[in-house]
């Protein structure tokens, strides 16, 4: 009885008292396990990524070789477009020490053209666009391609990357201090260089650069352009029965020059090699076909492969670019773009005068 | 009386105050005295090819009255209409794209943004006409990037680049329609057309469904070679553009649901509905041409399965021996000579059928519409319709009337 009395007199207290007393258990309670989901803080910067990853391994020799491996490793942020090993392999070089034998400047000036000082994602970048350019550290533009979706069928979109002909295989690898965007081919460009000077400078084209002397065509080449150059290699002329000896022997009288070299060359237009790819996409190009300049052949741009035919069937070649010669194309000089074909369009006796 | 009453009496005028001051919130309606009535249109609809690769992407910003900085470049305006795609096929009655897209792209002014739109004027619902101050306005539109940054966020160099400068003059309490479009196909030059409209004051029956038609194809164009022009398979047989001068005719199928089973109403079989020319300079505005809405025999006054197939075709020839009909597919293209249109469904469904007489019609949505009210489920209304014709490029663009309420017995 005089528990309830005492109870009735303290009612306040007693409930102050255990009101503070659930305060203290519950402030006293510890949430050990009450911490979100930690970020993940394994990202490296873009320069270690590049060197902890065996399939840039030249990439990384090449950056390293100019000094552009500590760039990388500096806060950004920045996209690097990555060309693998076997990027690097198509173009001969194999080994490290082979990076070290290239000259450091132009090198330095080719690898800073894969960096873009500034994070691009794939949400980044505008659909279905051509020739979007980007500033890199080698102080020039790149261009890029988005081929997104055929507007037909938006619901099935592509989600295509170009970089300056380059295709994204894998995109937005995420970096501490930007994205990396895989490609496999590296990017080639001359600053300083017309198509003439690019294919003056390798022997490897001399039959197609006499062909074109021997028919008055290359000295335009040196002017503004633009132009888009399939250069078939020595030996595609040569397994044709076009040598040397032959294009010296020609007699300009009997044959018809803008075809048997000129129809190599697109007139006016710029493309990369990638460009059909793009316009299939966003356009439903199927192919491209042009009249070749002062001539009546027809010139068709199919997926990678071209082909020229007579205006009245009677010939038709078909040239199917095999995976070098696509490493080696899109040679981006200041008044156009150079690709390599391993293959011939035209031969001898299809273009002769009647 | 007692303290704590005198205390708990006080509190009543305090908590009627705290009300009162809560309920003094004063709410300024937007409010525009003598506004126009404005719709937009971005028909530039070139895409990017392989010929004009350097083709800059039509996206465009529109400034009326705009405020620029001493050195030229557009800090704001009176009215912005930013982010303005190339149209849609379809331009509904209603702003319905607003609510049916997460993107910040625009297919026609007024857009996503919040603006006043117009009432309901003489019983056709304005909601996608924006209101702005009647009388003579400076109108820019400026190139813009494709991208989701706000016009004048954008870099400097980027706010420069004017597709039209030009000043309009629009009359208190009128309707109109503003197309951006290309004038000519090979000198690239780009207009304006300023198109007051006229159904609002018209007569026009509730039982018969109008449409008028317009080319406002850039001059050239129909003539041009096939390579430069777009290649979409969805374009069929508008690919190669349509001629200066076409006639129009309108065949009424019954039956949407087996659209190549549908019987062919006999008395409207190819007929002749008018000519449309081409024109990128007038703003006169096409006579309408109507059918009933229910033309077909033992129709119910309620609901109609009808939908139309309307075929341009160049003067001289037949609707019914027409060389190009089977264009794009056994025949492989146009040359402007013909095109066709089919008014079906929602504008969606593709006609699956061995001729390429049905399929080369461009998929456009019926011009009646057929929706549930009150009882009946569903009940066709008749619309007031127009048909643009811009290069390979066909839109309809349907104004809503004031429809009967639904009845619920």
């Amino acid at each position: 009885m005089n528990n309830i009395i005492f109870f009735i007199k303290y009612k306040g207290r007693i409930c102050f008292a255990c009101l503070m007393l659930l305060c203290t258990l519950l402030s006293a309670c510890k949430y050990d396990d009450l911490s979100v989901t930690k970020p993940n803080e394994n990202f490296r910067l873009a320069g270690d990524f590049l060197r902890n990853n065996y399939d840039y391994s030249l990439f990384y020799e090449a950056l390293d070789y100019t000094g552009l491996a500590k760039t990388l490793n500096e806060p950004g942020p920045f996209t690097v477009i990555a060309p693998n090993n076997t990027a690097f392999n198509e173009l001969g070089i194999q080994l490290p020490s082979d990076i070290r034998k290239l000259n450091r400047d132009s090198l330095r000036q080719a690898m800073a053209y894969h960096i873009i000082p500034r994070k691009l994602t794939f949400a980044d970048f505008p659909v279905n666009s051509v020739d979007v350019r980007y500033e890199t550290l080698a102080g020039i533009s790149l261009y890029a391609s988005f081929a997104t979706f055929n507007p037909t069928y938006p619901e099935y979109p592509r989600n295509a990357i170009y970089f300056s002909g380059c295709m994204v295989m894998r995109k937005d690898v995420p970096l501490v201090n930007g994205v990396l965007q895989a490609v496999e081919k590296v990017m080639q460009q001359y600053p300083g260089k017309t198509v003439q000077n690019w294919l003056a400078e390798r022997p490897d084209y001399s039959i197609f650069v006499a062909g074109l002397k021997k028919f008055g065509l290359w000295d335009e080449l040196s002017g503004a352009g633009p132009f888009t150059i399939f250069a078939p290699k020595n030996s595609a002329f040569i397994e044709a029965g076009i040598t040397p000896k032959v294009v010296e022997q020609l007699n300009t009288a009997e044959y018809i020059g803008p075809r048997l070299f000129g129809a190599y060359i697109i007139y006016g237009k710029d493309y990369f090699i990638s460009d059909r790819d793009v316009f299939e996409t966003i356009n439903s190009e199927g192919n491209f076909i042009l009249t070749t300049r002062n001539d009546n052949s027809k010139f068709t741009w199919f997926g990678p492969d071209m082909a020229l035919e007579a205006a009245v069937y009677s010939w038709y070649y078909r040239v199917y670019p095999t995976k070098n010669d696509i490493a080696k194309s899109d040679n981006l000089c200041e008044n156009g773009k150079v690709h390599t074909l391993s293959g011939v369009l035209v031969k001898l006796e299809n273009c002769k005068k009647n | 009386m007692n303290r704590k009453f005198v205390n708990k009496l006080a509190l009543i005028p305090a908590i009627m105050m705290m009300v009162f001051v809560v309920g003094c919130n004063k709410i300024e309606y937007t409010d525009l005295a003598d506004p126009a009535y404005l719709r937009v249109f971005n028909d530039l609809n070139y895409t990017l090819n392989m010929q004009d690769k350097d083709n800059k992407y039509p996206s465009l910003c529109m400034i009326i009255d705009p405020v620029l900085d001493a050195s030229g470049l557009p800090t704001g305006g009176r009215v912005v209409g930013d982010f303005l795609d190339k149209r849609e096929p379809y331009a509904p009655p209603y702003p319905s794209h607003v609510g049916n897209s997460a993107s910040v792209q625009n297919p026609e002014y007024p857009g996503k943004e919040s603006v006043l739109v117009g009432p309901v004027l003489n019983g056709f619902d304005l909601s996608s006409w924006a209101q702005v101050p009647a009388g003579k306005l400076r109108i820019v539109f400026y190139y813009r990037p494709y991208n989701n940054t706000p016009f004048f966020n954008l870099d400097e160099s980027l706010k420069r680049d004017v597709v039209v400068d030009t000043t309009i003059t629009l009359g208190v309490k009128e309707v109109y329609t503003l197309h951006v479009l290309q004038k000519d196909f090979i000198t690239k030059k780009n207009g304006i057309l300023l198109r007051q409209e006229n159904f609002e004051k018209l007569s026009l029956s509730d039982s018969l469904a109008y449409v008028n038609f317009y080319n406002y194809s850039a001059k050239g164009f129909a003539e041009a070679d096939y390579s430069l022009k777009p290649q979409g398979s969805n374009l069929v047989s508008f690919k190669s553009g349509i001629k200066e001068r076409m006639n129009v005719y309108l065949t009424l199928y019954n039956g949407q649901i087996e659209p190549t089973k549908a019987t062919i109403l006999p008395s409207y079989r190819g007929k002749f509905m008018g000519t449309v020319e081409r024109n990128t300079e007038s703003n006169r505005v096409s006579p309408y041409y109507s059918f009933p809405l229910w033309a077909a025999a033992g129709s119910n006054g309620i609901t109609t399965d009808l939908w139309q197939r309307f075929e341009f075709l160049a003067p001289e020839l037949d609707v019914f021996e027409n060389p190009y009909k089977d264009a794009p597919g056994n025949v492989s293209q146009t040359f402007a000579n013909y095109a066709s249109a089919n008014c079906l469904l929602n504008g969606k469904t593709r006609i699956n059928s061995g001729s390429s007489y049905l399929t080369n019609g461009y998929l456009l949505p019926n011009l009646l519409v057929n929706v549930h009210s009150g009882t009946n489920n569903p009940q066709t209304f008749a619309t007031v319709s127009t048909i643009e014709v811009v290069n390979s490029n066909v839109y309809l663009t349907t104004i809503q009337r004031k429809y009967p309420v639904p009845i619920y017995k």
